[in-house]
């Protein structure tokens, strides 16, 4: 009961503070930089937006 | 049971837990709709240049490496960001106004284009049926894919990304 509230509230914690908000900027910036350029940076940036998002929806 | 319920509670202050979540929450609700808009905007606008270099020019290769750009980001966002106006994420008035304020600039820019490659198309086949040479087919090609790639965004049915279940 104890461990899993806490692997819960952990779990929360790893979604709300870090997974969406950071996957979310990631996408959006790399969104931005790569479109009128078109540099890997930016491709790659989106490529782990995508993938922190799709491991936070799949995984947490 | 009961003791170890209190424990917890005790340990983690729930209130000033909520109160930190929140107001990062709030935080990037305020960056990603604008750095969102900012995206779709310029997509859009990259859209309709590659557009429009890809229907003039001759080489045609600048023109269609902008488009599928644009078009991945389009789908993309379209593909994340499907049903957030319904969530509770983004449920505020600004970014209303914003998503709206996107959603007309980025059909303007896309009734532009549509109805130069249409136009296009219509003189290309015109022409086409009068004086039957090669380019007027390449023509008549690349007007078609640009149709196709304004007409793709605009479809409703796409798949919903599951990262609002939280």
């Amino acid at each position: 009961m104890f461990e899993t509230m806490i692997l819960q509230i952990i779990m929360e914690i790893i979604t709300i503070f870090i997974s969406i908000p950071f996957g979310l900027v990631t996408l959006t910036f790399g969104a931005i930089i790569y479109v009128p350029t078109g540099i890997k940076i930016g491709k790659y940036s989106i490529f782990y937006g995508l993938f922190v998002l799709t491991l936070n929806a799949y995984l947490i | 049971m009961n003791g170890k319920m209190s424990q917890i509670s005790d340990i983690f202050d729930m209130n000033q837990f909520e109160g930190i979540s929140s107001s990062v929450i709030n935080l990037f609700t305020e960056i990603i709709p604008i750095l969102y808009t900012i995206a779709i905007i310029l997509s859009n606008i990259s859209l309709i240049l590659g557009g429009l270099t890809f229907l003039f020019d001759e080489r045609e290769e600048n023109g269609k490496k902008m488009i599928f750009r644009a078009l991945t980001i389009i789908l993309v966002f379209i593909f994340v960001f499907n049903d957030v106006s319904t969530t509770s994420l983004f449920s505020s008035t600004e970014y209303e106004q914003l998503e709206s304020f996107t959603s007309f600039i980025s059909m303007y820019l896309v009734f532009i284009l549509a109805t130069l490659s249409l136009i296009f198309l219509i003189g290309n086949c015109g022409l086409y049926l009068i004086n039957q040479e090669r380019v007027y087919v390449k023509n008549i090609r690349k007007s078609i894919l640009c149709l196709l790639v304004v007409i793709l965004p605009l479809g409703n049915h796409f798949p919903k990304f599951p990262i609002w279940s939280v």
